[in-house]
């Protein structure tokens, strides 16, 4: 018998994953139990109101088939899942097959009643979105006034009933210098915290959100800050050589499942891959759908630029966003390049020197003492037989640039509206705010910071 | 003569077998256990037995003698009441 000890559900994560003796076996699923949510947070990824859900009996099914295949880590999100009013009774089954649950929510809903549930029913962890200290700019994510304080409220009846709460924020543009007063407050509340620079574009496309990005420098900055030493050792316990690991869970380790029952690969991969409720259900589709089948198999030769990318070990690439980002989801694309250079520099304590035209895209060729060159983009023959099997890695990149919008105003949809407005958050002025957010698009900071070392190396 | 302790499986941990290992967590203690394959047997067997109950089940299942299946139950019963998986309760 070994025994592990866990201090956040990610470690947990790892701990079982390692047991596998098949790297593909499933062993986590998230299941997003409602396409609704009573938050409008304006950097949302997700489009809500477009699929429905499935009835409480089809949950349990799905549930039922989950732990059949031996998944044990089962995360029930949304939308926001506190809305169903099968809610709890969900929760229950799940924990009645003997699931490690984690649970994503925003905590409006959980009252002394539904925390005292949550603590019978021993959920593993309750993760709920905080988006700033202060509330006025927290309510302004949300647009629900009054949000922050139920939020914090919500985490303090689940912490007093013995539950391990995380509150989590991505950071962004608006609340990035706020960090140190966030992780002085969850700690003052007794929780843990996750932050993380990643924001995704919505999942129909819409870049929008990646305006909320933060800066190379305040990426830099951020990582070093010794105040974040709970959020390094997350990251510790998830990072590992890029050469010995597989390339993402997607239909490797993790099934997902969406609130009709739809699977795909992850949230944020819309590539359908079965469907949860058909002839066959989730174990079918796991064993015989080719995209799911293909996904789990790619490896770093199979990615175009990257496999001749020498920070290749440093890089955290994501299928989606490549396809997203650039119209292609097994080639370079700008952000994860720039992120790789970023953990490079953390990892050196020096920036590496890139040389060459377009020097905010790889594949970078090492050429000694921290200088690297762009070189060309590859395409083999397996690489377009590939692309003409499996005609979704490539699309017409949705959306226009972070930062592109000719009118010079930059403007943030907000998640189910066809109105856009401006953004600007509390305690910012209105047109310097736009500049701010317009100058902060991390596609053309990378690109300056990426000229500036060109510059420096000629 | 005193009643033999019956086992029941903690309600505050998760459990499964991936790739033939059991798993068991205890959510409490933040703690991931692995089990082998008889390890994870007798967890299963636990649920309202008693030692020799989950004994005789392990003799008539494996190649043991009684006294040996006794021995080593009562060994990893104690082990998994310490790690907070199984709870013992003494019913008249």
């Amino acid at each position: 018998m070994t025994t592990t000890n866990f201090k956040t559900s990610e470690s947990a994560y790892a701990a079982v994953a390692k047991l596998r003796s098949n790297e593909h076996t499933p062993y986590s699923a998230m299941i997003e139990v409602a396409d609704r949510c009573n938050e409008v947070c304006v950097h949302c990824y997700q489009v809500q109101g477009q699929k429905g859900e499935m009835s409480t009996e089809e949950v349990f099914s799905v549930m039922d088939q989950l732990a059949d295949m031996g998944v044990i880590f089962l995360t029930i999100s949304g939308g926001e899942a506190t809305l169903r009013f099968d809610f709890l009774e969900l929760v229950e089954y799940a924990r009645k097959l003997r699931f490690a649950v984690k649970l994503y929510t925003n905590g409006l809903r959980v009252d002394d009643a539904m925390a005292d549930r949550l603590a019978e029913l021993a959920v593993q962890e309750v993760q709920i979105s905080l988006y700033s200290p202060r509330p006025e700019v927290h309510d302004w994510v949300t647009r629900v006034p009054g949000s922050h304080e139920r939020s914090i409220a919500a985490a303090r009846r689940l912490l007093a009933r013995g539950v391990h709460v995380v509150l989590k924020s991505p950071v962004m543009s608006f609340n990035a210098d706020d960090r140190g007063a966030y992780i002085a407050l969850v700690e003052e509340i007794g929780a843990d915290y996750m932050l993380d620079t990643h924001v995704d574009p919505r999942e129909d496309g819409n870049r929008d959100p990646e305006l909320l990005r933060v800066s190379y420098e305040q990426e830099l900055e951020i990582k070093h800050d010794p105040a974040m030493h709970a959020q390094q050792e997350r990251e510790q316990v998830l990072r590992e050589p890029a050469l010995d690991r597989s390339l993402c869970g997607a239909c490797s380790g993790m099934v997902h499942v969406e609130a009709n029952g739809e699977l795909q690969p992850c949230t944020m991969m819309t590539v359908p891959v079965g469907h949860a409720l058909d002839e066959g259900g989730i174990k079918a589709a796991w064993d015989t759908n080719p995209e799911a089948i293909f996904l789990r198999h790619l490896t770093y030769g199979d990615l175009h630029g990257c496999r001749d990318c020498a920070l290749q070990p440093y890089c955290h690439r994501c299928h989606a966003n490549a396809l997203t980002q650039q119209g292609d989801a097994l080639g370079p694309y700008a952000v994860a390049c720039a992120k790789a250079r970023l953990e490079y520099e953390t990892a050196h304590q020096v920036a590496p020197r890139i040389e060459g035209e377009d020097v905010s895209k790889g594949p970078y060729l090492w050429r000694g003492d921290h200088v690297f060159e762009t070189a060309p983009d590859r395409f083999t023959e397996d690489d377009e037989r590939r692309y003409a099997e499996h005609a979704w890695l490539r699309k017409e990149a949705a959306g226009a640039a972070p930062g592109s919008n000719s009118s010079g105003l930059v403007q943030i949809r907000r998640p189910g509206s066809s109105k856009s407005e401006p953004l600007v958050w509390p305690g910012q002025d209105a047109r310097s705010n736009l500049r701010a957010a317009k100058k902060k698009s991390i596609l053309a900071e990378l690109n300056q910071v990426a000229t500036r070392h060109d510059t420096t190396s000629k | 003569m005193s009643a033999l302790p019956r086992l029941q499986q903690s309600k505050r941990l998760a459990a499964r077998v991936i790739d033939g290992k059991g798993v068991v967590i205890v959510i409490d203690r933040q703690e991931v256990h692995t089990l082998n394959g008889v390890g994870m047997r007798v967890f299963e067997l636990a649920e309202g037995r008693t030692v020799e109950e989950i004994a005789a089940c392990l003799v008539e299942e494996f190649d043991v003698s009684h006294e040996r299946a006794v021995s080593d139950a009562k060994t990893f019963v104690e082990d998994l009441i310490g790690m907070g998986a199984l709870e013992a309760s003494v019913t008249p």
